[in-house]
C-alpha cells in the first residue's frame, strides 16, 4: 500500500513537472475595453464607385452603428527589453477584407509581410494618410500569397486596396516596433517570454495611439487593463 | 427634237440620280445603320444594367425565406453563443441546413451559400469550400454591410470565376441580429447567354480586372452581319480603362471595335458595381454595323417581293417609254416621213424642197439639201463652161431628163429669127403652154439667140438623094397641115438660099420630121412638136419646139 502510494506520488510530481515545461507561465496578460466606443473614420469611396446594386436596410430591425473590431481593427504593440520582434519583419495578416493588425508598428526599412488569407485578391498600394500619392505602388495579392514591402521614411501610412474601397490598414513607420499582441474577440491579450523589466504597451487604432499603458514584470504574471475612449490618448505617440 | 432631247436628258438625269441615290442610299444607310448600332448598343448597355440590377433584386428577395429559416435562425443563435472560434458540431449542422434550403431555392441556387455569425466568421458553408469554417469575412464590404443589417448584393471573383453576390442578415425574434447569410451565383456563359437575349445579335462579355469571366457570340441571322468576338472587345480592356469617358462616367460611349475596319462593328464597355467594378471589371457589349448587301435583291424574301408595287412600277414605266416614243415619233418619224415624201417629190418634179412645208430637223435637212444642190449645179456650170454652157440659166437642162444640146429639139420660145420676106409668113408656131414647174429643167428655156438649136444640116439630109422612099407617115390633119405648111416654107427659103430642091419631096421631107419628132418627145415627154423655119448662116434650117 505504501509502495502504491509513493509511486503515485511520483508520477504527480513527473507529470507537474512535465505540465510545467510544456505550459510556460503567462508574463503579461491584458484586456481590451471600450472598443465598442471606436467609430471608423468616413473613409472615401473613389468617384463613380457603385458598391452594390441595392444596399437597402432590412426593414425590421435598426440597422447596427459601425463600431471597431476588438480582434481586427486595433493594434496592440507590447515594447520593453527582450522583445526579439524589435527588429523582425513585421506579419499582417488579410483576413475577410480585413488586416489583423488593423495597425501596425515597423521600424523605417524594415519589412512588412502581408499575407493574403481572404477568399479574394487584393490590389494593395499605399499611400500616406491625408495624401493620395501612392508611395507604395498596387500589386495584386492573390488569396494565400504573400506581399512584401518596405517603407524607408518615416511616417503613418494608410494601405489600401484597389479592388475593395472599404479596405484600409495603417502602418506606422518609426519607433515604437515591437510584438504584435492579438485580441481575441473578447478583447483579452497575451505575451509570454518576458524578462523582468518595464514594457509598454500601445493600443493604436487608425494608425494613431488610443491608449499606452506600461507594466512591470517583476518575477509574475502582469496584468493590464486597458481603457479605449473615442479619441486619441493625449500626449500619446502619434504619428 | 426638243422634247425628246429634253426626254433624254431627263432619263439620263433620272438614270443618273438613280444610281447616285442609290450609291448615296447606301453610304446613308450604313451610315445611319452605325448610328443606329451605336444607339442600340447605349440602350442595350443600360437595359442590361437595369437587369443586372433586377436581377440582383430577384436574388435578394428570393434569399428572403432563407434568412428568415427558423431553423438557420436557431442554428446561428447557438453559433453566437457559442464560446469556441472552431462550432464543429454547430457548423456541420448548419451547412446541412444551408444545403437544403439551397436545393429549395431551385434555379436560384447558388454555388455557395454560407452563413456568417455576428463577428463575420463563417459559421456553415455549402457549395464552394463545402463544410468550412471559421474563417472570417466581415471585413468584406458585402458581408460587412449584412451584418449592419443591409440588405446588399455584390460581385465577386473567387479562384478567377466571378459570382453574383447577396446577403441578407439574419434577425432573431425580430430584434437581434444573429448573423448573415451569403449567396453567390456563378456568372458564366450560360448566364451571359441570358443576358444576351436581351440583345439580340449582339456579343457580351462579362471581364474583370485580369481577363474575361464570361461571353457569349450570338450567331448572326441570315444575311446579316456577325457581332465582333468577344477576343476582338478583350484587346481593348487595358486601353478602355484609359479613357476618359470610362472613369469620368463608367462607361464608354461606343466605338469602332476595330481600328482598321471601321464596319467591324461597335463596342460599349460599362463598369459593374461592387468589388468587381471597384477591380475595373464590367460588362461590353458589341454589335455589327449593318451593312446593305450587294445583293439584297437575290436575298429578298418572296414577302418583301410581294411588297413591291410591281404592277404600279411596271405601268409607269411603260407610260414613261409610251411618252418617250410618243415624242421620238412626233418629233423625229413624223417629220421623217415628211422629209422622205419630200424627197420622192423632188425625184418627180421640182428642183428643190419646200422647207416651208418641214418642221424640225426635217426642215434643217432640206436646206442644207437645197444648198447642197445648189453647190452641185455651181459646180457643174463652172465645169461645163468649156462644153458651151455659158450661162447659168442652161444649168437648168442639168437637171432635166433632156441632154443640153438636142439639136433636134429646139425651144419653143426663144426669140425667133425673123423670116424670110418673100415666103409667104408660115402660121406663127402656137406659144407652148407655161411649163409647170416641175418640168421646168426639161425645158432648155431662155436660150441666147446665137445658140438656138437648129436641124443642122437638115439641107443636107434632105439633098442627099435617097436611096428608098420612105412611107409618108400617117399624120393628123392639123399636124399634115402644119407639117405642109413647114414643108413649103422650108421649100422657099431654099429657093432663097439657092439651095437645091429638086429631091426634097413632103414625103422625105415628113419622114424627117416624124424622126425628130419621135427622139424629141422620147427625150422630152412632150406631147407633140412643132417646126419652124428660119434662114441660118445662108441656109434654110428648122427649128423643133416641143408641145406640152
Amino acid at each position: 500500500m505504501l509502495r502504491s502510494r509513493l509511486v503515485l506520488s511520483f508520477g504527480i510530481a513527473l507529470s507537474a513537472l512535465a505540465l510545467g515545461r510544456v505550459s510556460p507561465a503567462l508574463d503579461l496578460r491584458g484586456t481590451l475595453a471600450g472598443a465598442d466606443t471606436l467609430s471608423p473614420s468616413p473613409r472615401q469611396d473613389p468617384p463613380r464607385f457603385r458598391p452594390a446594386y441595392w444596399e437597402v436596410p432590412n426593414g425590421v430591425v435598426p440597422l447596427a452603428t459601425p463600431r471597431a473590431n476588438v480582434e481586427f481593427d486595433l493594434g496592440v504593440i507590447l515594447t520593453g527589453p527582450g522583445i526579439a520582434e524589435s527588429t523582425q519583419p513585421v506579419g499582417v495578416r488579410i483576413e475577410g477584407g480585413r488586416c489583423r493588425p488593423g495597425t501596425v508598428v515597423v521600424t523605417p526599412g524594415t519589412t512588412l509581410d502581408i499575407t493574403n488569407a481572404d477568399l479574394v485578391g487584393h490590389d494593395l498600394y499605399a499611400v500616406a494618410r491625408g495624401g493620395a500619392e501612392r508611395v507604395v505602388p498596387a500589386e495584386v495579392v492573390s488569396p494565400r500569397a504573400r506581399r512584401q514591402i518596405q517603407f524607408a521614411a518615416a511616417g503613418v501610412y494608410e494601405l489600401r486596396d484597389a479592388r475593395q474601397p472599404s479596405f484600409r490598414c495603417w502602418v506606422v513607420a518609426g519607433p515604437g516596433q515591437g510584438r504584435v499582441l492579438l485580441p481575441n474577440p473578447a478583447g483579452a491579450f497575451a505575451a509570454t517570454g518576458l524578462s523582468d523589466g518595464d514594457y509598454t504597451v500601445k493600443v493604436y487604432y487608425e494608425g494613431e495611439v488610443r491608449s499606452t499603458q506600461v507594466a512591470e514584470i517583476r518575477g509574475r504574471e502582469a496584468q493590464v487593463q486597458i481603457m479605449l475612449g473615442g479619441a486619441p490618448a493625449a500626449g500619446a505617440n502619434r504619428r | 427634237m426638243l422634247f425628246s432631247r429634253f426626254w433624254m436628258l431627263i432619263l439620263a438625269a433620272v438614270t443618273g440620280l438613280s444610281i447616285a441615290a442609290m450609291t448615296l442610299a447606301r453610304r446613308t444607310y450604313e451610315h445611319d445603320r452605325g448610328a443606329d448600332a451605336a444607339a442600340m448598343l447605349t440602350s442595350d448597355r443600360k437595359l442590361l444594367d437595369e437587369f443586372l440590377r433586377r436581377d440582383a433584386r430577384s436574388r435578394l428577395d428570393d434569399l428572403a425565406p432563407v434568412s428568415s429559416n427558423a431553423a438557420l435562425v436557431t442554428a446561428l443563435e447557438a453559433a453566437t453563443r457559442r464560446a469556441d472560434d472552431t462550432p464543429a458540431v454547430i457548423g456541420t449542422a448548419i451547412t446541412q441546413r444551408l444545403r437544403e434550403l439551397n436545393q429549395g431555392l431551385g434555379p436560384l441556387r447558388g454555388e455557395v451559400l454560407l452563413a456568417v455569425d455576428p463577428r463575420g466568421v463563417v459559421v456553415g458553408r455549402t457549395g464552394i469550400g463545402e463544410g468550412e469554417v471559421g474563417a472570417h469575412l466581415g471585413g468584406l464590404p458585402l458581408v460587412a454591410s449584412a451584418l449592419a443589417g443591409n440588405v446588399r448584393d455584390d460581385l465577386w471573383e473567387i479562384s478567377g470565376q466571378a459570382y453574383r453576390m447577396a446577403a441578407r442578415p439574419v434577425i432573431s425574434q425580430g430584434r437581434y441580429y444573429v448573423g448573415a447569410i451569403v449567396h453567390g451565383m456563378a456568372l458564366n456563359d450560360a448566364y451571359a447567354s441570358t443576358v444576351a437575349q436581351l440583345a439580340p445579335g449582339a456579343s457580351v462579355i462579362f471581364f474583370g480586372p485580369d481577363g474575361m469571366y464570361a461571353s457569349f457570340h450570338p450567331v448572326p441571322d441570315r444575311g446579316a452581319r456577325r457581332a465582333p468576338a468577344p477576343g476582338v472587345m478583350v484587346e481593348h480592356l487595358r486601353r478602355v480603362r484609359d479613357r476618359e469617358d470610362w472613369k469620368s462616367r463608367g462607361a464608354t460611349e461606343p466605338f469602332a471595335a476595330s481600328e482598321r475596319d471601321a464596319d467591324s462593328g461597335v463596342v460599349v464597355f460599362a463598369n459593374l458595381p461592387g468589388m468587381i467594378g471597384a477591380a475595373g471589371g464590367g460588362v461590353a457589349l458589341a454589335r455589327a454595323v449593318p451593312s446593305m448587301p450587294t445583293d439584297f435583291l437575290l436575298k429578298a424574301s418572296k414577302e418583301d417581293l410581294a411588297r413591291v408595287p410591281g404592277g404600279a412600277l411596271a405601268g409607269l414605266a411603260l407610260a414613261l417609254a409610251a411618252l418617250g416614243w410618243f415624242f421620238v415619233y412626233i418629233e423625229y418619224d413624223a417629220k421623217k416621213k415628211r422629209l422622205v415624201a419630200a424627197f420622192k417629190g423632188l425625184a418627180q418634179e421640182g428642183t428643190h424642197i419646200d422647207p416651208l412645208t418641214l418642221g424640225g430637223f426635217a426642215r434643217d435637212v432640206a436646206v442644207v439639201a437645197n444648198d447642197g444642190i445648189d453647190e452641185v449645179v455651181k459646180r457643174e456650170v463652172q465645169r461645163s463652161a468649156g462644153r458651151g454652157v455659158r450661162n447659168v440659166n442652161e444649168l437648168e437642162s442639168l437637171l432635166s431628163a433632156a441632154p443640153p444640146e438636142p439639136k433636134v429639139s429646139a425651144p419653143s420660145y426663144p426669140p425667133m429669127p425673123a423670116p424670110p420676106a418673100p415666103v409667104a409668113a408660115p402660121p406663127a408656131p402656137r406659144p407652148a403652154p407655161p411649163p409647170p414647174p416641175n418640168v421646168r429643167r426639161a425645158q432648155p428655156a431662155q436660150v441666147d439667140e446665137d445658140e438656138q438649136p437648129t436641124m443642122a444640116g437638115f439641107g443636107q439630109v434632105f439633098n442627099k438623094p435617097p436611096s428608098q422612099p420612105p412611107a409618108a407617115p400617117s399624120l393628123s390633119d392639123e399636124e399634115a397641115q402644119h407639117w405642109r405648111e413647114v414643108y413649103e416654107q422650108f421649100l422657099a427659103r431654099k429657093r432663097e438660099c439657092n439651095e437645091p430642091i429638086e429631091s426634097l419631096t413632103f414625103e422625105k421631107f415628113s419622114s424627117t420630121l416624124q424622126k425628130h419628132k419621135d427622139q424629141l418627145i422620147t427625150k422630152t415627154g412632150c406631147r407633140s412638136v412643132r417646126f419652124q423655119v428660119y434662114v441660118k448662116e445662108g441656109k434654110a434650117t428648122l427649128k423643133a419646139t416641143p408641145v406640152r
